[in-house]
C-alpha cells in the first residue's frame, strides 16, 4: 500500500514547483493539473523512485516535462517524424513578481530593462537550460535527461546563451 | 568599490559566472570578494534576484491544490483496489479493452479449475542477456562504442557523438560500411546525401561513405526509420533480404528483422515495395506487410503506432502481449520464452510504453496493462496471471 503521508510530503513540497515550470513552458492550468496528476500517479507505481528520495525532484520534472511534450504534440498535432524539434515549445520568463516584489529606483530600470531583453533574445530552450541549470541546479547528467538532450548538446546550449548575453552586453539594443 | 546588486545585475561576467562558471570566472569573482568583503552580499542579493527573475512563481491557488492532490490520492485508491479506471482523466496505459478483460475472467476461472495441471502453462519467464557493443566497420577498421551513437558521415571522416561527446574517426572513403546496433541499445546515422536514418535494436546497416552518380542504396537487416534527402535524379533503395523499398524524398519505416513480420510503414511521400515476384506502391499512412513468399498487402494505420520508437516510446492498440513482449526483447536485451502458451493468446495490450524507463518499471506497465504479474529474479523474468482479480470495470 502506497504511504499516503510521503506522498502529500513530496506534493506539498514541489506542487507549485511543478506548476510555474509547467506554466513558463506555455501550458494552461487544467493541462498541468492533468499532466502533475499523471506523474503522481505514476509515481506511487513505482516503488523504486518513492524509496530514492533524493532524486524524486528530478524525477518529477522528468517525468512532468515528457508528459507536457506529449501533449503539446497532440495539440499541434505536429506528425510523429517532425517531434524531435521542441524549439518551438516556449519558455518565459515574467518580471511581474520581481516587481513587486523589489522597490527598483527609477535609474535602475534601465538594467532590468536591459535583462529582460537580454532573456527575450535567448531561444526558449536556451532559457530553459538556464532555469534548469542555474535557478533549479540540476548537472549536466540530470539535464540532458529531463530535455532528453545529449549532454555534449547541454553545454553547447549553454554555451550559446552565454554568447547571446555578452553580444547583449556589449551592444546593448535600445528598449 | 563597492557595488549595489543592481550593478551587478549590469555586469554580463558577474550573470555568466551565475549561469555558466567557469575556473575563470571563478577565481575572477574569488579575488573581488577578498578584495572587497562587502560584495558578498551584494551577489547573495543579485543572486536571489537574478532567480527570481528566472523561475516565474506563479502561484497554484490553495484550492486547486488541495482539490488535485484529492484526487491524486482518489486515483491511487482506485490503482490500490485494482480498479483500472481513473477519475479525472483515463491514464493512457490504462486504457483497458473490454473484450479483453472479458476473455480475461474466462481465462482465469479456466485457471483455478486447471491450475494443478498446467502449472508450467500460465507463465511466461524471461532472462536477461548480456548487452554486445555498437559496432561501426568501415574498410579493415573496426570501431565499437558501449552506448548509443549518432554518426555524421563527412567527406574522410564519420563524427560520432555519445552523451560523453564528439569524436572523429577516419573513414575508408572507397569501401561500403557497415552499423550494426544490438539488441538494447539504438543510433542515429545522417548518411553522405543527408538522409537521416533511425536504427533501431538489433539491426545492421551497410551504406557507402559516398553513394555512386546512379542511385543511393543502403542494405538493411532489422529495423529503421528514415528521412530520405530529396533528390529526384537519384532514386533511393533500401534492400532488405526479402523486399527493396524505393523512395525519392520521404519518410517511412522498414522492419525486416529475422524472426518477425516484415514490413514497411510511409509517413510522407510516395515509395514502391517491391520482392521478387511483386511492386506495390504506397500512400501515404500505409503498412505494406511482406510475407515470406514475397505476396505484399497494404493497409491503412496509424504511423504513429510504427514510428514513435525513435522517440523513446512505443505505442500499442489492442497488441497481443506476446508482441509486446517481442519489443521489449530487442529493447531491453531479454529473451522470453513463451511456452506455446494458449492462456496469453487473448490477453491484448493497448497504452504507451516509455523505453527510457527502466526494465521494472516497464514490466510493472505491461503487466497492468495486460493483468498479470511479474517477478524479476536475478536475470530471469516470470510473467503470469493474476492469482485472482476483482471485476474490472
Amino acid at each position: 500500500m502506497v504511504d499516503k503521508e510521503k506522498i502529500e510530503t513530496i506534493y506539498t513540497l514541489y506542487a507549485d514547483k511543478l506548476f510555474s515550470y509547467s506554466l513558463q513552458l506555455g501550458f494552461r492550468k487544467e493541462q498541468i493539473m492533468d499532466a502533475i496528476h499523471d506523474v503522481f500517479c505514476k509515481l506511487c507505481l513505482d516503488a523504486n523512485a518513492l524509496e530514492n528520495v533524493e532524486n524524486i525532484k528530478y524525477y518529477l520534472y522528468r517525468s512532468l516535462r515528457n508528459k507536457l511534450v506529449d501533449l503539446y504534440r497532440q495539440e499541434k498535432q505536429i506528425p510523429i517524424h517532425q517531434s524531435l524539434d521542441v524549439e518551438a515549445l516556449p519558455f518565459t520568463m515574467s518580471t511581474k513578481t520581481v516587481e513587486e516584489k523589489y522597490i527598483i529606483h527609477e535609474e535602475e530600470k534601465a538594467v532590468v530593462a536591459k535583462l529582460q531583453i537580454m532573456l527575450a533574445s535567448l531561444s526558449s530552450r536556451q532559457r530553459e537550460i538556464i532555469y534548469l541549470k542555474y535557478a533549479q541546479e540540476y548537472s549536466y547528467e540530470e539535464i540532458s535527461q529531463i530535455m532528453q538532450i545529449h549532454q555534449s548538446s547541454c553545454r553547447k546550449l549553454l554555451h550559446k546563451a552565454m554568447q547571446v548575453l555578452r553580444k547583449n552586453y556589449t551592444h546593448p539594443k535600445q528598449p | 568599490m563597492s557595488r549595489s546588486y543592481i550593478q551587478l545585475l549590469d555586469d554580463a561576467k558577474f550573470l555568466e559566472w551565475r549561469m555558466a562558471p567557469n575556473e575563470e570566472l571563478n577565481a575572477y569573482w574569488d579575488s573581488l570578494q577578498q578584495q572587497d568583503p562587502s560584495l558578498q552580499k551584494m551577489i547573495v542579493q543579485a543572486d536571489l534576484y537574478l532567480k527570481e527573475f528566472i523561475s516565474d512563481k506563479k502561484s497554484f491557488n490553495n484550492a486547486d491544490k488541495e482539490f488535485l492532490l484529492e484526487s491524486i490520492f482518489k486515483t491511487i485508491e482506485d490503482q490500490a483496489n485494482r480498479k483500472l479506471t481513473c477519475n479525472r482523466k483515463t491514464i493512457t496505459w490504462q486504457k483497458y479493452v473490454a473484450a479483453a478483460s472479458a476473455i480475461l475472467i474466462l481465462a482465469t476461472s479456466i485457471l483455478f479449475f486447471t491450475k494443478e495441471k498446467s502449472s508450467d502453462a500460465d507463465v511466461i519467464t524471461g532472462s536477461q542477456l548480456d548487452t554486445d557493443q555498437i559496432q561501426l566497420v568501415s574498410g579493415d577498421k573496426l570501431f565499437q562504442f558501449e552506448e548509443n551513437i549518432d554518426i555524421q558521415i563527412n567527406e574522410s571522416s564519420f563524427e560520432v557523438t555519445t552523451s560523453a561527446g564528439t569524436n572523429e574517426l577516419s573513414l575508408d572513403a572507397n569501401s561500403v560500411n557497415k552499423l550494426t546496433v544490438p539488441y538494447g541499445k539504438q543510433s542515429k546515422i545522417r548518411l553522405p546525401d543527408g538522409s537521416l536514418v533511425w536504427l533501431n535494436a538489433g539491426s545492421t546497416l551497410e551504406f557507402p561513405s559516398t553513394f555512386g552518380n546512379a542511385q543511393r542504396e543502403i542494405k538493411l537487416t532489422g529495423e529503421i526509420y528514415i528521412e530520405v534527402a530529396t533528390d529526384r535524379k537519384k532514386r533511393f533503395m533500401v534492400q532488405t533480404p526479402d523486399f527493396t523499398v524505393e523512395a525519392t524524398g520521404t519518410a517511412f519505416n522498414v522492419s525486416a528483422y529475422e524472426k518477425a513480420e516484415l514490413s514497411a510503414v510511409l509517413v510522407e511521400g510516395k515509395i514502391s515495395v517491391h520482392t521478387g515476384g511483386h511492386v506495390t506502391e504506397m500512400k501515404p499512412n500505409e503498412l505494406a506487410i511482406i510475407d515470406r513468399t514475397g505476396k505484399i498487402e497494404t493497409k491503412t494505420v496509424n504511423t504513429e503506432s510504427y514510428t514513435s520508437w525513435i522517440n523513446g516510446y512505443l505505442t500499442f492498440e489492442d497488441t497481443p502481449i506476446t508482441r509486446v513482449l517481442a519489443h521489449i526483447e530487442r529493447y531491453y536485451n531479454i529473451e522470453f520464452d513463451y511456452l506455446d502458451n494458449p492462456n496469453f493468446q487473448d490477453v491484448t495490450c493497448t497504452g504507451k510504453l516509455y523505453l527510457t524507463e527502466n526494465l521494472d518499471h516497464i514490466m510493472r506497465s505491461v503487466t497492468l496493462m495486460t493483468n498479470t504479474e511479474y517477478t524479476l529474479n536475478d536475470k530471469t523474468i516470470i510473467i503470469s496471471k493474476k492469482a485472482r482479480q476483482k471485476t474490472p470495470q
